[in-house]
């Protein structure tokens, strides 16, 4: 089983965070932003994993180091829980919908951090929730797990669909470049990661 | 097991090449351009198969002929090596990021060679990465769907490093060749 367990604590957030990629479950995630907590569920659905998550962060400032550091934290278990990547697919690629809004995602479990994020959502807020955090999460994601990730937004209207695509096809497109399709092979041609 | 050996000599280049495509093996790929021993390594390996190729060439030949003859030989193997094409899953696509990169191919195993090459302006064909470029490669690729009778759209999304650019071709190139070359129903990933 491919699972990993961080404990991170700063001045600004105290995360607990666990991960299995090869079981899903029932994904318990209070980070103290309902939407969040929210697109994360999603994210871990269409992932097909286990992600239990609690992060206490100084939501009196703002929800910047919360989202932040769950993104460090969540990117640090993913690397953890992935080890060596033998078997995996390794590339992964999602069109996902939600009504009139959609997005496409591409990943390549790849050793190097390059995230390119192709969207204006930064002026939507959902609740406590602010769409500027939605770059920084996957930017400290991608910065912590070394994977390559290509977010676009294609189209859409609905603030929430439009978040919602963006998460559920990170979900779907993670869940296809992680699962194991060849058994012990190491998937890149330079022989290592 | 799909496999065939080709030898072919013309303009100046005689090439010995075996391609098994049903087992995934080590590559030894010799044309004389490194970069483009390079691109045809990544595409063997993410079309995970076993291609073997070297290359004698005569004192007078250049870039071109090389590239376009091992095209020509490549495709032609890929065909026998196809066989009736029975049960195969006949279509491939793959978006293929690498880093700021994202390349798109779409393959249909038709028997009607076509090539689809849209760089939208990103990949300068003239631009070097060693001693290859982006008209090299579309010389290969064109070579290759005319002897092989397959239909390819290669598609730069966006892009701007140019080794990048023409190394993410060659991998989706492999990964959706390798979909489309694949025998029985399979879950898409």
């Amino acid at each position: 089983m491919r699972e990993s367990e961080i404990e991170r604590k700063t001045k600004e957030t105290e995360i607990k965070l666990f991960i299995n990629l090869d079981k899903r479950g029932d994904n318990e995630i209070s980070t103290g932003i309902d939407f969040f907590d929210h697109l994360l569920k999603n994210f871990a659905f269409h992932a097909g994993i286990t992600l239990n998550l609690s992060c206490k962060g100084d939501l009196e400032v703002d929800g910047h180091h919360s989202i932040e550091d769950t993104g460090i934290a969540l990117g640090q278990a993913v690397k953890n829980a992935l080890g060596e990547r033998r078997g995996i697919n390794r590339y992964g690629n999602c069109f996902f919908p939600v009504d009139e809004s959609l997005t496409h995602c591409v990943i390549d479990i790849s050793g190097r951090p390059y995230l390119r994020f192709c969207m204006d959502v930064s002026d939507i807020e959902v609740g406590n929730f602010d769409g500027e955090l939605v770059e920084e999460f996957f930017r400290a994601f991608v910065s912590h797990s070394g994977i390559t990730l290509h977010l676009l937004l294609k189209h859409g209207d609905d603030s929430r669909h439009m978040i919602e695509s963006v998460f559920n096809s990170f979900g779907v497109a993670f869940r296809n470049a992680a699962a194991i399709t060849e058994g012990n092979f190491l998937p890149t041609s330079k022989g290592v990661f | 097991m799909r496999e065939t050996t080709i030898e072919r000599k013309a303009n100046g280049v005689e090439i010995s090449l075996f391609l098994n495509l049903d087992e995934r093996g080590e590559n030894k790929i010799s044309t004389g351009i490194g970069f483009f021993d390079h691109m045809l390594t990544v595409f063997a390996f993410h079309a995970g198969i076993t291609f073997n190729l070297s290359c004698k060439l005569n004192s007078a030949v250049n870039g071109d002929d090389i590239v376009e003859q091992i095209g020509i030989a490549v495709g032609q193997a890929v065909s026998t090596a196809l066989g009736e094409r029975r049960k195969i899953n006949r279509y491939g696509d793959c978006f293929l990021p690498m880093d700021e990169t994202l390349a798109h191919c779409v393959i249909d195993i038709s028997g009607k060679p076509y090539l689809v090459f849209n760089m939208n302006n990103f990949l300068n064909p003239k631009k070097k990465a060693g001693e290859f470029d982006g008209e090299l490669a579309e010389k290969f690729f064109r070579a290759f769907v005319l002897s092989s009778g397959i239909t390819l759209h290669l598609s730069m999304e966006y892009g701007e490093n140019t080794h990048h650019m023409i190394e993410a071709l060659f991998k989706g190139f492999g990964r959706a060749f390798r979909d489309a070359a694949t025998i029985a129903r399979r879950a898409f990933l």
